[in-house]
């Protein structure tokens, strides 16, 4: 790569950065300015890193060489991904700044700079994307998909490809990280920058939620029943004894379901509902924990006389 | 929780003799929701169940 080209495409990130910035300048309105640059015009200026002998040469350099090469065709390609990125969003109507794009772009361009500058290493920048990462990670769940799809989306698109910029330029740091593998990289940071990678991302994330609900489900005991046990006069029966729960004092409730809790047929239910959150010492924790026993009491084994047996005791006068 | 609203995170299984008329077991699920639990779900008898009806409430409300 001769030192022409090479002005070319270090001109080439620093217009890059200039516009973004000057992006960040503007006021929070919709729009953005005209582009100096636009991620047509940048992708013929960095040509000679995009086309598909990039592995060939790569390969033909060895040593400091060899490293030198692979961080700029990385830079060029992540310059024309972002310009690609950029204005993706502009056609979709989205606010960039609103999402902070401007800065890692800037991120990028900056140590785009700094390579060709000998400067600034790109370990000061992987702190920042690290906060950045996890700042941005988690904010999106799944409910606001169905209020906010398009930021919702944007805001995944965000912190799918700071996450893969971030994986990246780690890597960089080593001469062990071959352009192929990065290429590679470059392919996901790519998909991470679109819709069905986002798609994926709270799909995937969406499906973590629903383990870590299931999870933490108690399972509580299962009652089995006859067909008896579901005849109306049983229901009517158990509908009549609900009643009478919700209309006991919170002092007789508490200590109903204080009596309860001594009793083989009941204790682990109360135990486990104790674990999950409720309050026995409360009134309205108490009342709901004696519907809860009552759903243990539908089988015609004896549980359901208990327990009316104790909402008798704690409600005579 | 402490006594206030909300839903304690439990789950339940009622499994109901394959005998059972549909309209009862519908009814007997009825009253699991009435009694508090917010997602109840009936699944008829079938090979995976053993041919029984079964009930499943998952989450219990409190107030």
């Amino acid at each position: 790569m001769g030192a022409q080209a090479w002005r070319a495409a270090g001109t080439a990130a620093l217009m890059l950065v200039m516009v973004l910035l000057g992006g960040c300048r503007s006021p929070a309105l919709v729009g953005a300015p005209e582009p100096l640059m636009t991620a047509d015009e940048l992708e013929a200026s960095l040509k000679p890193y995009l086309g598909p002998d990039v592995v060939t040469t790569y390969q033909g350099k060895s040593g400091a060489d060899q490293t030198n090469y692979r961080d700029q065709v990385i830079y060029a390609r992540i310059a024309v991904i972002d310009a690609r990125f950029k204005a993706f969003l502009t056609g979709l109507g989205v606010e960039s700044k609103s999402f902070g794009i401007g800065a890692d772009a800037a991120v990028i361009g900056l140590n785009t700079g700094s390579v060709l500058s000998g400067g600034e290493t790109a370990k000061n920048i992987l702190s920042g994307l690290a906060g950045a990462v996890t700042g941005i990670k988690g904010s999106v769940d799944k409910n606001a998909f169905y209020d906010q799809t398009v930021p919702t989306l944007v805001s995944q698109m965000v912190a799918s490809r700071r996450e893969v910029l971030a994986g990246m330029l780690g890597k960089m740091q080593t001469a062990n990280y071959t352009l192929v593998e990065a290429l590679i990289d470059l392919e996901g940071y790519e998909f991470a920058g679109s819709f069905a990678g986002a798609l994926q991302q709270i799909g995937q994330k969406a499906g973590n939620q629903l383990q870590v609900a299931e999870a933490r489900l108690q399972q509580l005991a299962t009652t089995r029943l006859q067909a008896s046990d579901v005849a109306p006069d049983q229901i009517q029966a158990r509908a009549a004894l609900a009643g009478r729960i919700q209309g006991l004092t919170g002092p007789q409730a508490i200590a109903a379901v204080k009596q309860a809790a001594t009793l083989p047929a009941f204790s682990a239910t109360v135990q486990q509902a104790q674990q999950a959150g409720a309050d026995p010492a409360s009134e309205t924790g108490a009342r709901a924990l004696l519907k809860l026993l009552l759903s243990d009491a539908f089988a015609s084994t004896g549980t359901l006389a208990q327990l009316t047996g104790i909402i008798n005791g704690v409600s005579a006068p | 929780m402490a006594g206030d609203a909300g839903v304690l995170p439990l789950k339940k299984v009622w499994v109901v003799d394959g005998a059972a008329a549909e309209a009862d077991v519908q009814a007997q699920a009825q009253q699991v929701r009435d009694l508090g639990w917010q997602s109840v779900t009936v699944f008829p008898p079938s090979a995976e169940t053993r041919q029984s009806w079964v009930i499943v409430g998952e989450g219990f409300a409190v107030g």
